[in-house]
């Protein structure tokens, strides 16, 4: 009894397996086209421009990538009009990098990105980028210094954000921040430079209320955004501190250099932060972050072996901190958006407080951000 | 019908196994989703509701064995007779089957509904049932060793994706989780009332205690899984609710998939894949007990044969998993299911208790 079950059900068995693949559609990567990064710029008032690059598996094409631009109504439609002109069906399993256009992203993008959301064959890490010009421009453009656009432009991102240089602009950081209460996304902005336009560059971060781009502030900037938003475990900066800090313990010869600041580059720099909820009628919250990190690098010559000058050099670079980073929040808070997350520290401190976007924003405005920083220097390289 | 029931010696399988059965028949298809059910209640708290939930399935369990020491050895049909009569008892046992089908129906529709959406979507859903129900025609073809044998392999073969939940823990806001209880009381409750679909799997005691060797170490097992069971919830709940938003987890459908999507090794791009094709070993526990129970009980009640009751319940099963064909339909049927297991995992156990308990009693006295 029991070994007739057995033959018959391998039989069945092998021919549903057999069956089921034959179902399923099949996915053949010599016939496919692998999109790796995908632009969308506006045409005009309803119809989306999409810019697709493909990977080429054809040893025998001269160019290791296809860029097919269409236009739609529709992400999802740009995709099928792109077919029409491609010998190879388009599929965004190895999407990588998804790039806006400024001018579409100050409308709202959330109805694109949700459809990456949506598909289950869109990972969560692809990257959302924004582009100064059109996204199709900085695309199609052919750069002599490097062949692939699209893997290029991932590496670009994802090599800033493991040096701790951006922030995370991961498709599920943006919906996880679109739909947070008390928190706006951020993303790269990329902008074409130099001759021809032949060099590709982060030039700053593009700033979010929800789904709608606000402004952009430079990588400068980005930093305290990053200090305050995330910890750092291995980020670096160059910072200035006032020369009269450093004046009496420098040679007679460097002090006449006149005013300029003393330029100091830190490694290695790890952080961690503490918020506090002061007072939440009128919001006021104090943060203090500590950060440790090694001094590389001075634009002066200084004698780093006295710890009082060690300390002093603390105090300043604390103190430059602090006055940058309010400057920022100052400039955060003027463009009504929230990329840090004190809306959040506001939601996980007040209980019951209903806490919405409209309501958090008109919060936001006037609340009193607090920062202050203490600096420590670890180390100072291997010679004092 | 006899009362007690006797199964022979080879048919009988150590108490520790048991530990397998009930981790093996509450893990299915609910942890893949269960999140944003308990959330539309107990928001950011949901993980107190699951702690919650946890806590009331050991109060089940020690009522449902209680009510089973009462007989030494029987199952639920033997004191559905014992404590209704012949035909109030087979009233009630039908009623009972009914349930474990409709638990294999969930199981087996939500899992190729899940199938579709992620792996193939254009492949037809009766396939799948075809290839599923046939599995499960052959394992419980071979009896209830061979079911609890697998079970002892699924848990070995799907526990180890909880280690996964660190790639998601690198995206982890411990912010998300506070204020702590911010949720009332009601609204745990509720929560944890909306946990019953995830959670529910351990009424399989009633049926399976016969079988085991020995009877008096059958609490510690049941125990020991259900806390095994809870943990795992739990654990999973927390990492959810760090690593998404509130608003993101109200709208994802299977969270727990959801949340793979963030693995990439450099040689597999997207784990889902591996995570649901490898789901099925954690499904096919569930489908196999509850349909072995209910095989069991046309036997008991009615002297059918198991073997035509479990050809019978195939093609009824295959029958209205096609019927169901849309995300509306499973999801009232979803709804309808943890509504209805509710009343029968946890308030039935109480009822059944009292009145077995009463009736040994009123015929000690006599």
């Amino acid at each position: 009894m029991k070994r007739r079950i057995g033959a018959a059900g391998l039989s069945l068995f092998i021919s549903a397996t057999l069956v089921i693949t034959g179902c399923a559609q099949q996915k053949i990567l010599d016939k496919m086209g692998l999109s790796v990064v995908i632009g969308y710029d506006r045409v005009d008032k309803d119809r989306l421009l999409g810019t697709n690059v493909l990977h080429q598996f054809d040893p025998m094409a001269s160019e290791s990538v296809q860029i097919v631009a269409s236009t739609a109504y529709t992400s999802k439609g740009t995709r099928d009009k792109s077919n029409l002109e491609m010998a190879k069906k388009a599929v965004s399993g190895q999407l990588r990098v998804t790039l806006y256009s400024e001018q579409l992203a100050k409308e709202g993008i959330i109805n694109l990105v949700d459809t990456l959301a949506r598909d289950p064959t869109i990972g969560a890490r692809v990257f959302l980028a924004i582009s100064k010009g059109r996204a199709h421009d900085i695309l199609k453009h052919r750069y002599p210094e490097f062949g692939n656009i699209g893997t290029y432009m991932y590496q670009t991102i994802s090599q800033n954000i493991e040096g701790e240089s951006m922030i995370s602009p991961t498709l599920h950081d943006f919906m996880h921040d679109y739909s947070s209460v008390g928190r706006d996304t951020i993303l790269p902005y990329l902008e074409q430079r130099g001759k021809e336009g032949n060099e590709l560059v982060i030039s700053g971060a593009a700033l979010f209320q929800q789904d709608r781009m606000v402004g952009v502030i430079p990588t400068k900037e980005v930093f305290y955004v990053k200090l305050l938003r995330d910890r750092f475990q291995a980020g670096s900066i160059e910072i200035s501190i006032p020369r009269e800090v450093l004046g009496k313990y420098m040679k007679v010869s460097q002090k006449k250099r006149g005013n300029d600041p003393i330029f100091l580059v830190l490694d290695t720099l790890s952080s961690s932060s503490t918020f506090k909820l002061v007072d939440k009628n009128r919001p006021q919250i104090n943060t203090e972050i500590k950060i440790t990190g090694r001094l590389q690098e001075v634009s002066e010559v200084v004698d780093l072996s006295k710890p009082e000058i060690i300390h002093k050099i603390e105090k300043a670079i604390s103190q430059a901190m602090m006055n940058e980073g309010n400057k920022v929040i100052a400039k955060l808070q003027k463009l009504e958006t929230d990329p840090i997350g004190f809306g959040e520290i506001y939601r996980s401190s007040v209980r019951h407080s209903n806490l919405t976007r409209d309501k958090w924003y008109e919060m936001y405005r006037d609340a009193k951000l607090n920062l202050k920083v203490e600096m420590t220097l670890v180390r100072t390289g291997v010679i004092e | 019908m006899e009362i007690t029931v006797k199964p022979k010696a080879n048919l009988l399988f150590s108490s520790y196994l048991l530990l397998f059965v009930i981790v093996g028949n509450q893990v299915g298809i609910g942890v893949m989703g269960f999140q944003r059910i308990i959330f539309r209640e107990a928001g950011h708290d949901s993980w107190i509701s699951v702690i919650i939930a946890g806590i009331s399935t050991h109060l089940v369990a020690w009522v449902m064995l209680k009510t089973l020491d009462l007989y030494g050895s029987t199952d639920l049909y033997g004191i559905h007779e014992d404590v209704y009569g012949k035909w109030l008892g087979r009233i009630f046992s039908s009623l009972y089957i009914a349930f474990l089908l409709m638990g294999a129906l969930i199981v087996l529709r939500n899992y190729i509904e899940v199938v579709q959406t992620w792996m193939f979507p254009d492949a037809p859903a009766w396939l799948f049932a075809v290839l599923l129900l046939f599995l499960m025609v052959y394992g419980v073809s071979g009896g209830i060793r061979v079911i609890v044998g697998f079970c002892f392999l699924s848990l070995f073969f799907t526990i180890w994706m909880l280690l996964l939940l660190i790639y998601p823990y690198q995206y982890a806001e411990w912010i998300y989780l506070s204020p702590v209880m911010e949720a009332s009381m009601i609204q745990l409750l509720k929560g944890a009332k909306e946990m019953t679909l995830t959670i529910v799997g351990f009424e399989i005691l009633y049926f399976i205690f016969p079988f085991l060797k020995e009877k008096e170490k059958a609490g510690r097992y049941t125990h020991l899984g259900l806390l095994l069971t809870t943990c795992c919830y739990l654990l999973i709940m927390i990492v959810s609710t760090i690593y998404y938003s509130e608003d993101q987890i109200l709208q994802a459908i299977w969270t727990t998939f959801m949340m793979f999507n963030v693995i990439q090794l450099p040689f597999l791009e997207r784990f889902e894949f591996v995570g649901i094709s490898l789901w099925i070993l954690a499904i096919m526990p569930n489908l196999l007990l509850y349909t072995w129970a209910a095989t069991r009980g046309m036997k008991r009640i009615f002297q059918w044969k198991q073997k035509h009751a479990l050809y019978l319940f195939t093609i009824v099963l295959f029958g209205v998993s096609i019927f169901l064909n849309t995300r509306l339909k499973i999801n009232a049927l979803n709804d309808f299911s943890g509504k209805f297991s509710f009343y029968i995992v946890y308030v039935y156990p109480f009822i059944l208790f009292i009145i077995a308990w009463f009736r040994k009693w009123l015929k000690r006295k006599i």
